[in-house]
Parts: structure tokens; C-alpha cells; sequence
């Protein structure tokens, strides 16, 4: 006789450390064990160790390895429960994904055939595994995040009790084993998203054609659908964020630490000369006896003696048309005092710049303004008042007079 | 060119086949800096200032690869091995530990087990004076800090006996691969 839920509920409700320690068995377990964890774990005061193994029977809690078998295991949906319950989930493999993925593309086949042959049973059928496949997909992505987070949080908080190479090998195989292969599965371009893809377009198409007249199920299958592809990429992205460091660290340590136990055991092997030659790290300093080495030097003597003569390049001092206009306004520049010398005093500067030179642009005239203003040899006096407006080449300088003349020489000195 | 940063200090200890680290503060700070011009600087003089991945800095001549290892250093190599080995059976997390503990002569676990000690006794140590001597000896290529206080502790320039493991440990494996093929475990990107 089955169960009833209320009976089996009440007896999980007061048995759980018992339950627990049977979930945590590996493999199947003996009924001397069984009988052995009844003793350790339940209330003998309250209940008979007899009558605990006789509920675990009759409630299908444990079931026979076989017919007649005195090795038992937990029923399958109670260790899944417990598994979700206690947050110990057990990592998917690839391989059982990759059967949800064909599972899902017979169904989308299914759906075609369906559609194309107006068969609604067909229909819903298909859409009712696809459903159920994607629930199963939902949780064993979710089993493996789990699984990751918690081996994660035992390499943190137990940092001692195993060793290297041990914790190596349960990060790698996490990682190597579920992670790596299903993020390959899941990932944008891969086998997983196209066959999503294809079911999605399988759905859409019953429920345009109107072969099946239940949307609600085909929505759902969508959501589903859509939900998934976002959930796959960010739970495998998540747990390998999680794994990646730590995965790298053990990676390398364990290979440091691979290569000293292989060193080591070769040196029994092997003559010392040979082991140290092949074994010995070279991190001996390289030091430089007499730098630069007689090599470099001869290789740039040659070069030097073999270097054919060039003649030094010759400035031109002419302007012409190749000049650079940078030079052209330097010899401007420099040329621009004794212009204005022959012309002195003059009533108002920048008048007279810009007319004697009205080719120049007002970036060159302030620049002319400011050579004479700070020419020692001459001698300025802003006269104030209003602002008088002169062109350039290119546009308009403001200012007030300025008046220039010859400096006065200082006492005892010639101008 | 001539204008970079103590460069006279920086070719002085580096001529002398010592580490530029973290502990020679302005210098590394200078290399860490400049170093691609260090680097050109030191070229046409056939040296080839290397910056190892854990940032620190040596040259490295092909003289010095061809020459055979000092007599020094297949005793420092089986010291060192056997620590790493120690380390991670002690499932210590091997660089981390040895790079940031200050050990002691009297905790190391050299003459603890008859294997370790016959390994030592293959590169002539039998016993503390020995692994004192040892440890000198890596002190003097920079790879060991001794404090008066009779510890020591291990210094950036140590990687190398890690590259070392790690580079065995490959060599190994592609052996491995190569008698039994099998594919390598790769790390794919999601897009």
C-alpha cells in the first residue's frame, strides 16, 4: 500500500537527523546499518528501534537494491527532497543535459509532425514533455550552482584538513568534468540554445496553426524557454566565476607541487650530474663579468666601421617656397626690430603693424606686438583711452594706443 | 635614453646577477615604470633585462643558460623540492605559504621522514649545519631573507624554483599525453 503524505510527512517530521545520516550514505547501505543509524540517531524511549525500521520499509523510505536484497537504498524522490532541503546538491554532467537536449529535439519533432499533420494529441503530448524536460533542465542547472557554491565555501573554510592534490582534483573535476562541458552546451552558439531555438519556433507554429487549442500550456513552454536561456548562461557564468580563481591557484600549486614530488623521485633514478641538469631550477644569476661582452662590441665596431659616410644635411637660409611657415615666422620675428627701427618714434604700434604688414594673421601680428613690446631696447607707453579697432588678414585686434619709441639709455651706458 | 632613472644603481645590482624586487624600492619602482626603455637601453649591449611575471626583474645572458648550475644549487633544488612536497601535503596552498611564512631551522620538515633525508644525503646534506648552509647559500642569490633572529623567509625571486616545478610538471604530462592521447581540458568563453 502506498503511503499517504500526512503519514509519511509526520514520520520524516520526527525522524530527520536519521534521515539525513541515510541520505549521506554512499552506495546502498546494510539493513545492520540501517539498524545501527536507528540506534544512533532516533528516540529508542519514544519508539522502538523496531517499529523505525519497519516505518522506513512500509513507507517506502528505503526500498531493496533488489527482490529479496538486504541492502537497501533511499527512495529517490525523498533523497532528492533532502538533497534540496540540506542544500547539497550533486552537480549534472554534461551527459545528462546533452539527454535533456535530445530529449527536447525528439519532442520539437514530435511538435512538427504534429502541427503538420493537424494532430492535436500529438501536439500536447510533445508540449507536455517539453515542459517537463525543461523543469528537470531548470533544476539540475540550478543542482550544479549549488553544488559549485558549496564546494567553494568547504575549500574556504576548511583550508587545511586535505591535501593539495586532493583539493585540486575536486575543483578540477567540477570545473573540467561539469562546469567547462556545460558552459560549452549552453553557451550562445551551442547545442543547447539551437535546439531551445528550434522547440521555440516548434511551439509558435502549433499555436498560430491552431492545432492545439490549449495556449496556455505552449505560453508557458515559451517562458519556459526564454527563461531557461538567460537562467543556463548566467548560472554556468556564475559558478565558473566562483570556480575560475580558485581552479587557477590549485591548478598551478598543484602543478609546483607535481613537479617537486617528480624531481624529487627522479633524483633516485638518475646520476646526480644528469639530474641536475634536467631538474635543477637554471635561477642562477646571470651576472655580467665585463660589460658590454666582446660579441657586442666587435658586432658594433663592425657596424661603425661599415656605416657609410654621410655629408651633414645643409639649411637653407633663403625663404622660398618650401620654407616651413614656422621658420618664416621666426626670421619675421627676429627681423621685426630693426624694421621698425628705422621708423621710430611711432605714435601708435599695432596701426602701424598692421598696415606696414597687413598679409599677417592676428595670431602673427600679437606676436609681432609682443616682440616689441618686450624688445629692451625700446621703450612702450599704453596711452589708454578708447579702443581702436585694426584689421588683420584674418580678422580684427582691439586695443588702445600704444606708443613706441628708442629706450633711453641708462646712465653711464650707450643706447 | 642616458636620462633614465638610476640607471647606474639599476646596472650595478643587476651586472652583480642580483634580483631588482619590491624590496629595492626606488629601483623596481624605476624599472617597474620604464621598463620597456630599461629594456631597450640594456639590448644593444647584449643583455636582456627579463621582468618575471610576479614583478621583479633580472638579465638573463644565453651564457648564463648554457653554463651548468653552480655546485651550489642541486642542494638548494632538493631543499626546496621537499618543502614545496611538504607544503602541499599539508594541503597548504604552496606559493602563498612559502612566500608569506617566516620559517625556522627547527620546523622544517627536511630530517623528519627517512625519504626527505635520503634525497638530502644524494646532494650531501645530513644534517641541520647543512640545511643552515643551504639556506646561506639561497640568502646569497636573493631567494631567502635571514633575520638575527635565526628564521628566514622566502623572497619574490623564489617563483623561479616554481616555474621550475611547473615546468617539469608540464614536461610530464605531454609525455603522459603523448603515449596516451587524450584532449585537453579547455576553458571556453560564453559569449
Amino acid at each position: 500500500m502506498h503511503p499517504t503524505p500526512k503519514r509519511f510527512f509526520d514520520f520524516c517530521a520526527g525522524h530527520v537527523p536519521l534521515l539525513h545520516a541515510i541520505a549521506t550514505k554512499p552506495g546502498d547501505i546494510s539493513e545492520a546499518q540501517v539498524r545501527q543509524l536507528i540506534r544512533t540517531f532516533s528516540d529508542t524511549a519514544t519508539e522502538q528501534p523496531e517499529t523505525t525500521w519497519q516505518r522506513l520499509l512500509e513507507l517506502h523510505i528505503i526500498v531493496p537494491l533488489e527482490e529479496g536484497s538486504s541492502h537497501y537504498v533511499m527512495a529517490q524522490p525523498l533523497f532528492q527532497l533532502l538533497t534540496f532541503l540540506y542544500n547539497d546538491a550533486l552537480p549534472t554532467s554534461p551527459e545528462i543535459i546533452q539527454g535533456y537536449i535530445a530529449a527536447l529535439e525528439s519532442a520539437r519533432k514530435r511538435l512538427v509532425a504534429g502541427v503538420e499533420a493537424l494532430d492535436p494529441l500529438s501536439v500536447v503530448m510533445a508540449a507536455n514533455e517539453v515542459d517537463h524536460t525543461l523543469r528537470r533542465m531548470r533544476d539540475d542547472l540550478d543542482a550544479t550552482h549549488r553544488a559549485v557554491m558549496a564546494e567553494v565555501a568547504r575549500y574556504k573554510a576548511d583550508r587545511t584538513s586535505v591535501t593539495v592534490r586532493e583539493r585540486y582534483v575536486r575543483i578540477v573535476s567540477l570545473m573540467d568534468l561539469y562546469v567547462h562541458p556545460l558552459v560549452e552546451i549552453v553557451r550562445v552558439d551551442g547545442l543547447l540554445m539551437s535546439t531551445l531555438e528550434g522547440t521555440d519556433m516548434a511551439l509558435r507554429a502549433a499555436r498560430d496553426n491552431g492545432v492545439y487549442t490549449e495556449v496556455g500550456l505552449i505560453e508557458r513552454n515559451e517562458r519556459q524557454l526564454r527563461a531557461l536561456r538567460r537562467r543556463a548562461i548566467h548560472t554556468l557564468n556564475e559558478s565558473r566565476k566562483e570556480l575560475q580563481p580558485l581552479y587557477d591557484v590549485l591548478r598551478r600549486s598543484s602543478a609546483i607541487a607535481h613537479g617537486a614530488t617528480l624531481a624529487l623521485g627522479r633524483l633516485r633514478q638518475m646520476r646526480l650530474e644528469d639530474w641536475t641538469l634536467n631538474y635543477v631550477p637554471q635561477a642562477a644569476r646571470a651576472s655580467v663579468e665585463c660589460p658590454p661582452t666582446d660579441a657586442v662590441l666587435r658586432h658594433i665596431l663592425y657596424e661603425v666601421i661599415s656605416h657609410p659616410p654621410v655629408p651633414p644635411p645643409v639649411l637653407s637660409m633663403q625663404e622660398n617656397g618650401d620654407t616651413p611657415p614656422d621658420y618664416v615666422r621666426l626670421l619675421w620675428l627676429n627681423e621685426l626690430p630693426d624694421t621698425i627701427r628705422e621708423v621710430l618714434p611711432v605714435k601708435d604700434l599695432t596701426d602701424w603693424l598692421t598696415k606696414t604688414f597687413p598679409e599677417k594673421s592676428t595670431s602673427d601680428a600679437l606676436l609681432g606686438l609682443s616682440k616689441l613690446l618686450f624688445d629692451p631696447t625700446m621703450e612702450v607707453d599704453f596711452k589708454g583711452g578708447k579702443l581702436k579697432q585694426y584689421r588683420t588678414s584674418d580678422g580684427t585686434l582691439e586695443a588702445s594706443t600704444i606708443f613706441i619709441t628708442k629706450a633711453t639709455p641708462a646712465p653711464g651706458r650707450e643706447a | 635614453m642616458n636620462n633614465l632613472p638610476n640607471l647606474k644603481e639599476i646596472f650595478d645590482k643587476l651586472r652583480a646577477g642580483s634580483y631588482i624586487t619590491h624590496e629595492q624600492g626606488p629601483l623596481h619602482a624605476a624599472l617597474a615604470d620604464k621598463y620597456e626603455d630599461y629594456k631597450a637601453y640594456f639590448e644593444p649591449l647584449g643583455l636582456n633585462l627579463v621582468r618575471h611575471p610576479r614583478d621583479f626583474f633580472y638579465l638573463h645572458t644565453d651564457s648564463a643558460e648554457n653554463t651548468p648550475p653552480a655546485a651550489s644549487l642541486p642542494p638548494i633544488a632538493v631543499f626546496s623540492f621537499i618543502l614545496i612536497e611538504a607544503a602541499a601535503n599539508e594541503g597548504r596552498p604552496v606559493e602563498e605559504y612559502l612566500l608569506t611564512e617566516r620559517f625556522t631551522f627547527a620546523g622544517l620538515p627536511h630530517l623528519n621522514t627517512d625519504r626527505y633525508k635520503s634525497y638530502l644525503k644524494g646532494v650531501g646534506i645530513d644534517d641541520e649545519a647543512s640545511l643552515r648552509k643551504v639556506v646561506k647559500s639561497m640568502a646569497r642569490l636573493g631567494w631567502v631573507e635571514l633575520f638575527p633572529d635565526d628564521t628566514f623567509r622566502f623572497l619574490r625571486p623564489f617563483h623561479r624554483v616554481f616555474d621550475k616545478c611547473q615546468e617539469i610538471s608540464e614536461a610530464a604530462d605531454l609525455e603522459a599525453r603523448t603515449v596516451l592521447p587524450t584532449e585537453a581540458p579547455s576553458g571556453p568563453e560564453l559569449n
